[in-house]
C-alpha cells in the first residue's frame, strides 16, 4: 500500500517536471522567435543573429527552470500542493510518506483514510502548469516574428549595403591621397519580357540578362572634377552629377567590361576593370516526342497522327505551330503545298515549358496513297524587339502505295530504261497467283513448265535490276534467254556469290565473308572507285535496298524453279514492296532556295566559242596571319625584361604594353575571365605604376597569358640559309663533272 | 739549323746574317791588323768575341739538356678519396695539387687559378674527379695526361637542342637523364607545360620532349625535374626564328584543286607566289599572291633566278621550248629548287627522266594510309609507282618503305617530286597541321638555299657560364669578316690550312642573352649565359666526356727523364759584346 502511494507520488513528480519542461521550452522558443524577429530589423541574417536568439531563448529557459526549482524538487512540494489543492485529503498528505512505525495509531488510521482518499483522487490530480499560456505566448511571438521578418533586412540588401562599404572602388594608381569611389551602387533592371525583378549585383562585376538596363551611382571620397565610365570597345560616357552623386544609365547588349575613370586636380584616375557578362536569351527548345523521323503508313492504317511536342524556353514561349508540306504526284510532276497547323492543346501556346499536341489528319490534308507529308514544329519566344525562334528537324510521313507499283517506271531516274519484253514484279505475282488457282486444272508437266517460265521471268527481272547495281557482266539478256540453262550449269554468276540455291549456302557465304575480311582489313579506308559494287548511280540506302531486293528475287526464283510457286509468293511480295520503296526513295525533297539561275541562251549552248575567254591576271596580297602584332611585341619585351636581373620597362616598352592592352581588350570582350586581370596588369605597366619588387611576378603572369593568347598556327615552309664557300663550289662542280662522265 | 746538341732560332734568315756579319768581320779584322797599336793578338780576340756575340744575338742558340719528369696528381672537385689513396700508395713521391674549389687532401698544394697549371708543364699529370674545363686544357700542352673520372652526376647528363627552331613548327629536345628515383621531366614554355615525361627507373634513361613555339624571338623555357621531394627548374634558352619567305613560281597546264589549295596556303603564310595555268589553247591565267606581276609568258634564266622554287606539272615540263629547257637546267645548277607535280605516269618521259633520273616500278595500290602529326591516320591517293632509292636521293616522306616524296640534288639546286595526290582534302577536313606537314618539309628542303656571306658557329657546348672563354669559327664565302660581340669588335685569325675559315675568341659576359654579329651582312648568332649554379649535372657530364677525350692516347707513362732544349740567355752575348767593344775602345788609350 505504502509502496503504491510512493510510486504514485514519484509518477506525479515526473509528470510535473515534464509539464514544466514543455512550458518553459515553449517560452524559450517564443523568446527565440521574438529575438530573432527583432534582430532581423536591424541586422542581416547571420550566424551571430541566430546565436543571439538561441542564447535569449536559453536564458529564458534556464530562468524559468531555476524559478520552478525543477532541479531540486522533493516530495514536500507535492504534499504541500495536495494539502492546499485537495481539501478531501484533510491536510494529511504528509502522512502518506511517513513510515508506519513513526505514527501513532490515530495517525495510522488517518493515513489509511488518506491513502484511500488519495487513490480515489489520484487520476484527477491536476498539477500546476502554464502550458496554455506559454503556448499562447509562442503563438503570439510566431505571428510577431513573421510580421517583423517582412520588414527585415534582406540578405541581398544587406550584402549590397556591405558592398557599398567594402567595395569602395580605389583607383589602380594608388596614392594614399587620391580620391576614390566611396560607394558605388549598381541597379540592374532586366527587360520587361523576362519578368525578372530588378536587383543589385553582389559586386561591381555584372552578370545580367541580355538587354538589361544598368544604373550606376557613384559617390566619391573627395570632390572631383569629372567622372566617366569607359566600356570595352573604347566607348566612354560621362557620368551626370546630381548633388554629390554621379549617375549614369545604359542598356547593355554585349559582353565585355567597363572601368570608371575620374579626374581630380588635373590627374586622371581609373578603377580596375569590371566584367560585363551577358546572359543571352536562348532560343526555344522544340522536340517532337512521339514520332520517329520517318513514318510509313498504309492507306488502311489510322490516318490521324498525333504529334506531341515539348516546347521550352528560358523566359517564355509566345507562339508555336506545325508547318506541314504535302508532296503529291510523281516524276517531274511533283507538287508541294504548305500549310500551317496550330496546336489543339493547349489552345493558346504560352509559358516556359509546354507540352503541346495536335492531330494531323492526313485525309484532311489531302494525302493520297503515294503522297508524303513533311512537317516540322516551329516555336517563338517572347524576346523583344525580335523574338528568337527554333524549329525541329523535318519529319516525314509517307502514305505507301503498292497498287501502282509498276517497275518499269522508276520516277527517280527520270529516264524510262525498261524495255517492253519485261514482266514487272506485279505481273509475275499475278501470274503466280493465277498459276496456283489453276493448279488443279493443269497437268503436272504444264504446271512445272509454267512455274519454270515464271522463274525465268524472275531471273530476267533480277538481271535487269542487277544492271543498276553495276553488274554489267550480266547485260546480255537476250543471249541469256537462249542459253540460260547451259549458263546455269557453268554458273557464270558465281562471282556475285549469291549462291542461295546450293545446299551448303549459309556456310559458304559466311566463310567467304570472313575470308574476305581477313584478307583486306584496310578496305574500309580505301577508295574503291573501280569496284563494281561501289560504282552506281544510287545513294547508299537505295543501294542497300536494291541489293536486298535482288537477294530476295533469288529466293523467289528458286522456289519457282523448284515448282513450288506458293513458297515463292511471299518472297515476290517482299520484292514488290522493296521496289516500291526504292522508287519512292529516289524522290528527294529539297527545301526551295532563293536562287533562280538566269535562263541560258539556247544559241550559245555548246558552240565552243572561246572568243570572250581571255587571258586574265589576278593579283592579291594576303598578309600572313600574324594576328596580334602588339601582343607579340609585348611578349618579346617581357622576355627581354625577364632575362635581365633588374630591369625596368623603358618608355618604348610602356608604349608597346599600351598597344598590346588595346589588342588584348578585343580578346577580353570575348573571354573576360581569362584576360581582364592581364589587361589591368598591362595598363599598370603602361602607366609605370608597378612596384619594382612586384615587377617579376607581374611580368611572369602576363607572359603566360599573352603567350596563350596567341593562336596556334600551322607550320609554314621557310627558306634555309647556307654559306657557299669556295671549297663547296669546287666540290659541287667536281661532283657534277663526275655525274656527266 | 739543328745539330744534335745545339739548336738555333735565327731572327733573320741565316744567309742574310752571314752575308752581313762575315764581310763586316773581315773588314774590322783587317782594320785592326793595319792599326799600329799594341795588343794586336788581344784585339783580334776581342773582334772574334764581338762577332760571336752578334751571331749569338741574331741566331739565338739553344742547347740540349737532360730533364727529369715529375709525376703530378691533380685533384678536381668530386674526386674519390679511395682512388687517390691507392694512387698515392703506388707512387708515394707523387706531387699532389688541387684546384681551389676542391675538398682538401693531406699534403696537397692548392693552385689558385688554372694559369698556375703551366708550372706543371712537362709532367705526368693524373687528373682525378670531375676534370678540368676545356680552356684549362690548353695550358697543359706538353703534359702526359690521364684522367680518372668521378661518377656521372644525377640530373640531365646530355642535351641535344634542335639546330634551328622555327616558329609554328614542332620540334623535339632529346637528352639523357640520370635519375636517382622516379622523376617527372617537364618542358615549360611561357604558356605552361608543353610536354612531360615520367622516368620510372633510376639510372640513365633517354627522353624526348616536344614543343611547338607560337612566337619568334629569344625565349627562356624551363626544364623542370620533379621527384618525390623536390622540384628543380632550369632555364632553357631557345632562339625561335621566323621562317623566311620564299618566292615561288607555279606553272600548270590546267587548274587543279591541289595547286589552288597549295597556292592559297602559301600565300596565306606570306610567301610570294606567281601562278600560270592554261585556260585554252592560247589563253593563260596569271595569278600573283603577295608580289607584283611579272611576265610569265616565256621562261628565262633571269625569271627563274628571281624565284626560289618552281612547282611545275609534267605536262608543262613536256611542252617547254628547248631554250626554256636550257634555261631551267641552268637555273637548277645555280640553285633553283623544282618540284615536279605528277598526276599520272607516262613511260619514257625524256624531259622528266633527265630532271629526275629515277628508276620506277608500277604498283597496283593507289592509296596510302599515313599516320601524320598527332591526329588520326589519313588515307590519301598516291601515284601507283614505286621509286627505287638512288644515289643522292633524299627522302622526305615515306611509308612502309614506299617513297612518297623526296628530291635529288642537281648542281646547287634540287629537283623534288610529290607522289601524294589530293592532299588538299586534309586542309578541307580541318587538318591544317597535317597538310603543312606534307608540304612544308618538301618545299623547304627543295627550295633554293639563301647564300649567306658568313656563318658563325660557337664551339662551346651548352651551358655557357659567365667569364668562360668562347671559341668561335666563321665560314665566309670570300669576304673578310668583322665580328662583334655585343658591339665589341673581336680579333679573328684565318685558318692556316683552310681558306675562308676563321677562328675567334671571346669571353662570356653577364647573365642573359648576348649576340655575335657581323654588321656587314647582318649575320647574327645569339647565345645565352646561364647562371653558374644551373645545369650543373650537364656541365659535369660534358666536362668528364671532354676530359676523357683529351687524355693522351698512349697509355704508357712518360719516362722519368727527358731531353729538353734550353735557350742561351741573350744577356750573356750582350755582356760579351760590351766587354769586347769596351776593350777595343780602351786599347788605344792605354
Amino acid at each position: 500500500m505504502m509502496q503504491d502511494v510512493r510510486y504514485s507520488l514519484r509518477r506525479l513528480k515526473v509528470r510535473y517536471v515534464a509539464l514544466r519542461l514543455v512550458e518553459i521550452t515553449l517560452l524559450g522558443l517564443a523568446t527565440f522567435l521574438l529575438t530573432n524577429g527583432l534582430a532581423g530589423l536591424v541586422a542581416p541574417p547571420s550566424t551571430e543573429k541566430i546565436l543571439l536568439s538561441v542564447s535569449a531563448g536559453a536564458f529564458v529557459f534556464v530562468l524559468r527552470f531555476l524559478h520552478y526549482k525543477l532541479h531540486k524538487l522533493n516530495v514536500d512540494f507535492f504534499i504541500r500542493y495536495l494539502n492546499e489543492k485537495y481539501p478531501s485529503l484533510k491536510q494529511s498528505s504528509d502522512l502518506l510518506i511517513r513510515d508506519e512505525e513513526e505514527l501513532t495509531s490515530l495517525q495510522q488510521l488517518q493515513k489509511a483514510k488518506t491513502i484511500q482518499q488519495f487513490n480515489s483522487i489520484y487520476p484527477e490530480i491536476k498539477l500546476p502548469n502554464h502550458i496554455k499560456q506559454s503556448f499562447g505566448i509562442l503563438l503570439v511571438c510566431t505571428v510577431v516574428y513573421f510580421g517583423l521578418s517582412s520588414f527585415a533586412v534582406s540578405k541581398r540588401l544587406a550584402s549590397q549595403s556591405s558592398v557599398t562599404k567594402d567595395n569602395a572602388v580605389k583607383p589602380v594608381l594608388a596614392e594614399a591621397t587620391a580620391p576614390f569611389i566611396s560607394s558605388l551602387t549598381i541597379d540592374i533592371t532586366p527587360p520587361d519580357y523576362t519578368q525578372l525583378k530588378s536587383c543589385q549585383p553582389p559586386d561591381s562585376n555584372l552578370e545580367i540578362p541580355e538587354g538589361s538596363r544598368i544604373r550606376w551611382q557613384a559617390q566619391f571620397s573627395q570632390k572631383i572634377a569629372h567622372a566617366s565610365i569607359i566600356f570595352s570597345g573604347s566607348d566612354s560616357i560621362n557620368l551626370n552629377k546630381e548633388h554629390e552623386l554621379y549617375k549614369i544609365e545604359k542598356t547593355l547588349a554585349e559582353s565585355g567590361f567597363y572601368q570608371i575613370s575620374w579626374t581630380h586636380d588635373g590627374k586622371n584616375y581609373r578603377s580596375d576593370y569590371f566584367k560585363i557578362g551577358i546572359r543571352k536569351d536562348e532560343p526555344p527548345k522544340v522536340t517532337i516526342d512521339n514520332l520517329s523521323q520517318f513514318t510509313k503508313l498504309k492507306f488502311t492504317d489510322n490516318l490521324n497522327v498525333d504529334a506531341k511536342s515539348t516546347l521550352a524556353d528560358d523566359y517564355g514561349i509566345t507562339n508555336a505551330y506545325i508547318t506541314a508540306t504535302v508532296s503529291k504526284g510523281s516524276g517531274e510532276g511533283i507538287k508541294f503545298r504548305e500549310e500551317r497547323i496550330p496546336f489543339t492543346t493547349p489552345a493558346r501556346v504560352a509559358g516556359k515549358q509546354i507540352h503541346a499536341t495536335t492531330t494531323l489528319s492526313l485525309k484532311k490534308l489531302g494525302l493520297e496513297p503515294g503522297d508524303e507529308l513533311y512537317f516540322y514544329v516551329e516555336a517563338f519566344d517572347n524576346k523583344l524587339p525580335s523574338a528568337n525562334h527554333a524549329r525541329t528537324e523535318t519529319y516525314f510521313i509517307a502514305l505507301q502505295d503498292t497498287a501502282t507499283s509498276v517497275v518499269a517506271e522508276d520516277e527517280g531516274l527520270g529516264v524510262d530504261l525498261m524495255p517492253e519484253y519485261f514482266r514487272s514484279q506485279r505481273q509475275i505475282i499475278i501470274d503466280t497467283e493465277k498459276l496456283l488457282k489453276e493448279k488443279k486444272k493443269l497437268t503436272k508437266l504444264q504446271f512445272n513448265s509454267t512455274s519454270n517460265e515464271l522463274g525465268y521471268d524472275q531471273k530476267v527481272l533480277r538481271l535487269r535490276y542487277g544492271q543498276f547495281m553495276g553488274e554489267e557482266a550480266e547485260s546480255g539478256i537476250a543471249q541469256e534467254a537462249v542459253h540460260h540453262e547451259e549458263e546455269e550449269e557453268s554458273d557464270p554468276l558465281k562471282q556475285f556469290s549469291h549462291q542461295h540455291d546450293t545446299e551448303n549456302e549459309h556456310n559458304l557465304v559466311d566463310q567467304k565473308k570472313t575470308e574476305k575480311e581477313k584478307e583486306d582489313p584496310s578496305k574500309a579506308f580505301m577508295h574503291n572507285h573501280d569496284d563494281t559494287e561501289e560504282a552506281t548511280f544510287f545513294v547508299q540506302s537505295v543501294k542497300a535496298k536494291l541489293k536486298a531486293a535482288l537477294t530476295i528475287m533469288w529466293d523467289a526464283e528458286l522456289y519457282l524453279r523448284l515448282y513450288e510457286p506458293e513458297k515463292s509468293l511471299p518472297y515476290q511480295y517482299k520484292v514488290l514492296n522493296l521496289l516500291k520503296e526504292i522508287s519512292n526513295d529516289s524522290r528527294i525533297y529539297v527545301h526551295r532556295n532563293g536562287f533562280d539561275p538566269p535562263p541560258l541562251k539556247e544559241e550559245k549552248r555548246l558552240t565552243a566559242d572561246l572568243s570572250e575567254v581571255r587571258t586574265a591576271t589576278n593579283r592579291y596580297a594576303n598578309m600572313p596571319e600574324n594576328k596580334n602584332p602588339a601582343i607579340r611585341k609585348a611578349l618579346l619585351a617581357i622576355e627581354n625584361l625577364m632575362a635581365k636581373s633588374n630591369a625596368t620597362p623603358s618608355a618604348a616598352d610602356e608604349s608597346i604594353f599600351g598597344k598590346a592592352g588595346n589588342e588584348l581588350a578585343q580578346l577580353a570582350i570575348e573571354q573576360p575571365t581569362v584576360y581582364l586581370k592581364s589587361l589591368s596588369q598591362l595598363k599598370a605597366l603602361k602607366d609605370g605604376s608597378v612596384a619594382s619588387n612586384n615587377l617579376k611576378p607581374v611580368l611572369s603572369e602576363l607572359r603566360k597569358t599573352l603567350y596563350k593568347a596567341l593562336p596556334p598556327q600551322a607550320a609554314s615552309p621557310g627558306r634555309t640559309d647556307m654559306t657557299r664557300n669556295k671549297l663547296d663550289q669546287t666540290f659541287i662542280q667536281s661532283l657534277e663533272k663526275l655525274k656527266h662522265e | 739549323m739543328n745539330s744534335s746538341w745545339l739548336t738555333f732560332h735565327p731572327v733573320f734568315p741565316v744567309w742574310v746574317i752571314l752575308l752581313v756579319t762575315v764581310p763586316a768581320f773581315g773588314f774590322f779584322l783587317w782594320k785592326e791588323i793595319t792599326r799600329t797599336h799594341r795588343f794586336l793578338v788581344i784585339r783580334i780576340i776581342a773582334q772574334v768575341l764581338i762577332l760571336a756575340s752578334i751571331l749569338g744575338l741574331l741566331l739565338q742558340p739553344s742547347y740540349r739538356e737532360l730533364k727529369s719528369i715529375s709525376d703530378v696528381l691533380l685533384l678536381t672537385h668530386g674526386y674519390s678519396k679511395s682512388k687517390v689513396d691507392s694512387l698515392v700508395k703506388v707512387n708515394p713521391t707523387i706531387q699532389i695539387v688541387r684546384t681551389s674549389e676542391t675538398e682538401s687532401y693531406p699534403n696537397s698544394e692548392v693552385i689558385s687559378s688554372y694559369q698556375k697549371l703551366s708550372d706543371y708543364k712537362n709532367s705526368n699529370l693524373t687528373i682525378v674527379g670531375e676534370g678540368l674545363p676545356d680552356y684549362a686544357f690548353e695550358l697543359l700542352e706538353n703534359n702526359h695526361v690521364s684522367f680518372i673520372s668521378s661518377g656521372i652526376p644525377y640530373g640531365v647528363v646530355n642535351l641535344s637542342l634542335p639546330k634551328t627552331i622555327t616558329v609554328n613548327k614542332k620540334h623535339s629536345i632529346h637528352g639523357k637523364f640520370n635519375a636517382s628515383e622516379k622523376t617527372t621531366l617537364k618542358l615549360v614554355s611561357p604558356a605552361g607545360v608543353e610536354d612531360s615525361v615520367v622516368l620510372k627507373q633510376s639510372g640513365i634513361s633517354s627522353f624526348t620532349l616536344s614543343f611547338k613555339p607560337r612566337q619568334a624571338g629569344l625565349f627562356v623555357f624551363h626544364l623542370e625535374y620533379i621527384t618525390s621531394n623536390k622540384l628543380i627548374s632550369e632555364k632553357l634558352p631557345l632562339e625561335i626564328r621566323e621562317e623566311k619567305k620564299l618566292q615561288i613560281l607555279s606553272l600548270q597546264k590546267f587548274p587543279t584543286a591541289e595547286i589552288r589549295y597549295l597556292k592559297n596556303y602559301l600565300v596565306e603564310k606570306g610567301h610570294s607566289v606567281a601562278l600560270r595555268y592554261q585556260t585554252s589553247k592560247s589563253n593563260f591565267k596569271f595569278e600573283y599572291g603577295n608580289m607584283n606581276s611579272v611576265g610569265l609568258d616565256k621562261i628565262s634564266s633571269e625569271l627563274l633566278n628571281s624565284f626560289d622554287l618552281l612547282l611545275i606539272d609534267r605536262h608543262v615540263l613536256d611542252e617547254l621550248a628547248s631554250s626554256e629547257k636550257v634555261a631551267l637546267d641552268k637555273a637548277i645548277q645555280q640553285g633553283l629548287g623544282v618540284i615536279v607535280l605528277m598526276d599520272d605516269i607516262k613511260k619514257n618521259d625524256k624531259t622528266l627522266n633527265r630532271l629526275l633520273p629515277l628508276s620506277t616500278n608500277q604498283l597496283t595500290t593507289d592509296t596510302v594510309r599515313l599516320a601524320l602529326s598527332n591526329s588520326q591516320a589519313v588515307t590519301l591517293p598516291v601515284l601507283p609507282i614505286e621509286i627505287k632509292s638512288a644515289d643522292g636521293l633524299q627522302i622526305i616522306h615515306q611509308h612502309g618503305g614506299r617513297i612518297l616524296s623526296g628530291y635529288l640534288p642537281s648542281g646547287f639546286g634540287k629537283v623534288g617530286f610529290q607522289l601524294l595526290q589530293e592532299t588538299y582534302r586534309l586542309g578541307l577536313e580541318g587538318k591544317p597541321d597535317d597538310y603543312s606537314f606534307i608540304w612544308s618539309t618538301l618545299i623547304e628542303q627543295t627550295a633554293r638555299t639563301k647564300n649567306e656571306a658568313f656563318k658563325i658557329s660557337l664551339e662551346n657546348l651548352f651551358p655557357i657560364y659567365p667569364d668562360e672563354p668562347l671559341a668561335l669559327t666563321i665560314i665566309s664565302s670570300g669576304d673578310t669578316p668583322s665580328l662583334h660581340d655585343d658591339h665589341i669588335l673581336l680579333p679573328l685569325s684565318e685558318d692556316v690550312m683552310i681558306d675562308d675559315y676563321w677562328h675567334g675568341k671571346s669571353w662570356a659576359g653577364k647573365l642573359g642573352w648576348h649576340q655575335f654579329s657581323i654588321p656587314k651582312d647582318s649575320t647574327e648568332l645569339n647565345y645565352f649565359v646561364s647562371e653558374p649554379k644551373e645545369w650543373n649535372s650537364l656541365r659535369i657530364a660534358n666536362q668528364i666526356k671532354s676530359n676523357q677525350l683529351a687524355q693522351t692516347s698512349d697509355s704508357k707513362v712518360k719516362a722519368s727523364t727527358e731531353y729538353g732544349s734550353k735557350t742561351i740567355s741573350p744577356l750573356l752575348f750582350y755582356l760579351l759584346f760590351s766587354f769586347a767593344a769596351g776593350f777595343l775602345w780602351l786599347a788605344p788609350k792605354i
